[in-house]
């Protein structure tokens, strides 16, 4: 009985459907009457909701279109037909995932995703870089080892020129090199009788010192070219020698290209010695050839008997013009 | 097991949506029996009575036990869940047709004048139920929803308030201040009410 006393504002439904107004409890009565002015309202409404629930027979239910049916059948079965999708709804359909179709959880799994995507994907750049700096490390590891070699050949080839090409021998060497020139002073004129009463001159008169005659000037000359030759011949040698030592120990142990640079003007050296030793030997040669001649045409065209001492310094002048 | 003419008329309606979602279309026809006519008749009503609008609907609804099987929860009773989808669907509508609301109704008044000229039989027989649908096209979507599925889907207070995700206190709440607002409107046709009720019960 209690229980009946405690109702709801929502129950009044049920006292309508249940109890005429009469019938109500004392309780009910004081309840009903809060939200329903009067007897002849409760009534009233009492009256309605039994036509209300009795609407549906008599409402009039309409029949669905059998096209409806027709069309989702077709659906269903051009459905059925796509094999991944039912692999796919079947993949997960023991399981309850509704708890993870939520955006609490959509958005950290999508920002993952996208994540673990930018990952791999700056991995594979970094990797395929690797791969392209090992390339070069090895294409320029082949290339220095090509040219060690080459500078390897370069110093074989060099330490054989230097051992079988003479070293150039400059102009100043061979000036150098020269005897100082001896002065002839004469201080008087002389007549050829005066000449041919006069004893031979003593080798140790210092105002006349030399014997003007033909063979021994020819003599002279020969002796003083030789003497060229000789020192010419010795500055080169000494050349040479700082050349060889140059070549076996100055080369700095520096960088592949210094060594090149450094291998190429040694080279050029030895080219350049060897060219300029050519060209030395050969202008010596002409000039001994000319000295000899020219001295020797200008003592064969005058006695040597009657030479006088202006024929000799012209003979001194034309040698050393040549020169 | 019942022995009927489809093996499948003794399941329950949710065992036979886990069927329909292993893609058994038995399954889904008895289903489709089952709901078919409930729903397009719950679309009509709610529609403003547009048979078109309403054929749309009833497909596009079990379309999507068709296409989205997986959108059912096993742990809910399938009539609630259905019922569901199709409220939120005519929640839907009602916010896309908030402008042509009005039309609707014109063209269901015009519907209903026709219909009730068919027959004088049928105009007494309705009579009622089309002051009731005019009246009813005068309540709020909300309390049009809750009077329809309380009185024509005959589905429980528990139900409706799942449906409609409300508590049993509000549906209540509402059914009452339906019945109120109906009652002050349907004054009129007591005496047609009471000599309906007279004829139905001479009948029996």
């Amino acid at each position: 009985m209690k229980d009946q006393l405690k109702y709801d504002p929502e129950d009044i439904e049920s006292l309508l459907l249940h109890k005429q107004y009469n019938e109500l409890f004392e309780d009910e009565r004081e309840f009903v009457l809060q939200y329903i002015g009067s007897e002849e309202e409760y009534e009233s409404l009492r009256k309605t909701l039994f036509e209300l629930h009795d609407a549906p027979e008599r409402e009039e239910w309409l029949e669905p279109d059998p096209s409806i049916k027709t069309a989702l059948l077709a659906e269903f079965a051009s459905e059925e037909q796509s094999g991944f999708k039912v692999w796919l709804n079947n993949l997960f359909a023991g399981i309850n995932l509704d708890w993870l179709r939520r955006p609490a959880f959509a958005l950290p799994f999508a920002t993952a995703c996208i994540a673990v995507v930018l990952v791999v994907f700056i991995n594979r750049n970094k990797e395929a870089q690797m791969a392209a700096n090992k390339d070069t490390l090895e294409t320029v590891n082949q290339s220095a080892e090509s040219e060690d070699s080459t500078i390897e050949s370069s110093r074989l080839f060099a330490e054989n020129l230097s051992s079988n090409v003479l070293p150039p021998a400059p102009a100043e060497a061979l000036v150098s090199a020269l005897p100082e020139v001896k002065t002839v002073v004469m201080t008087d004129e002389v007549t050829n009788e005066e000449i041919a009463e006069s004893p031979a001159p003593a080798a140790s008169d210092s105002n006349y010192s030399e014997d003007l005659s033909e063979a021994n000037l020819s003599d002279d000359f020969e002796s003083e070219t030789d003497k060229v030759v000789s020192a010419a011949e010795g500055k080169e040698s000494v050349m040479l020698k700082q050349v060889e030592v140059k070549d076996q120990s100055d080369i700095p142990p520096t960088s592949t290209s210094t060594k090149i640079a450094t291998n190429n003007a040694q080279m050029r050296s030895l080219s350049n010695a060897e060219s300029m030793s050519a060209v030395s030997i050969e202008q010596r040669n002409l000039f001994s050839e000319t000295v000899v001649g020219t001295a020797g045409a200008q003592l064969h065209l005058s006695d040597p008997a009657v030479a006088t001492a202006s024929q000799v310094r012209d003979v001194f002048d034309l040698l050393f013009t040549a020169k | 097991m019942a022995k009927g003419k489809h093996p499948y008329h003794s399941e329950h309606d949710e065992e036979l949506m886990l069927l329909v979602a292993k893609r058994d279309q038995k399954a889904f026809e008895v289903l489709y029996d089952r709901y078919g006519k409930l729903m397009y008749n719950y679309f009509h009503r709610m529609l403003w009575k547009d048979k078109e609008k309403s054929r749309d609907f009833a497909q596009e609804l079990f379309m999507k036990l068709v296409n989205k099987p997986h959108l059912y929860d096993p742990s809910r009773p399938f009539k609630t869940w259905l019922y569901s989808v199709a409220h939120n669907m005519c929640k839907n509508e009602y916010a896309k047709s908030e402008v042509r609301k009005v039309a609707h109704k014109e063209i269901a008044r015009d519907e209903h004048f026709t219909s009730g000229a068919e027959s004088q039989k049928k105009m007494d027989r309705t009579q009622f139920m089309d002051k009731l649908s005019e009246a009813l096209l005068g309540l709020d979507e909300i309390k049009r929803q809750t009077f329809e599925l309380r009185f024509n889907q005959e589905l429980s207070i528990i139900e409706i308030s799942e449906i409609m995700q409300v508590s049993e206190g509000t549906v209540k709440s509402r059914l009452f201040y339906i019945l109120k607002d109906l009652n002050s409107k349907l004054k009129v046709f007591e005496g047609i009410a009471i000599w309906l009720s007279v004829l139905i019960f001479v009948q029996f």
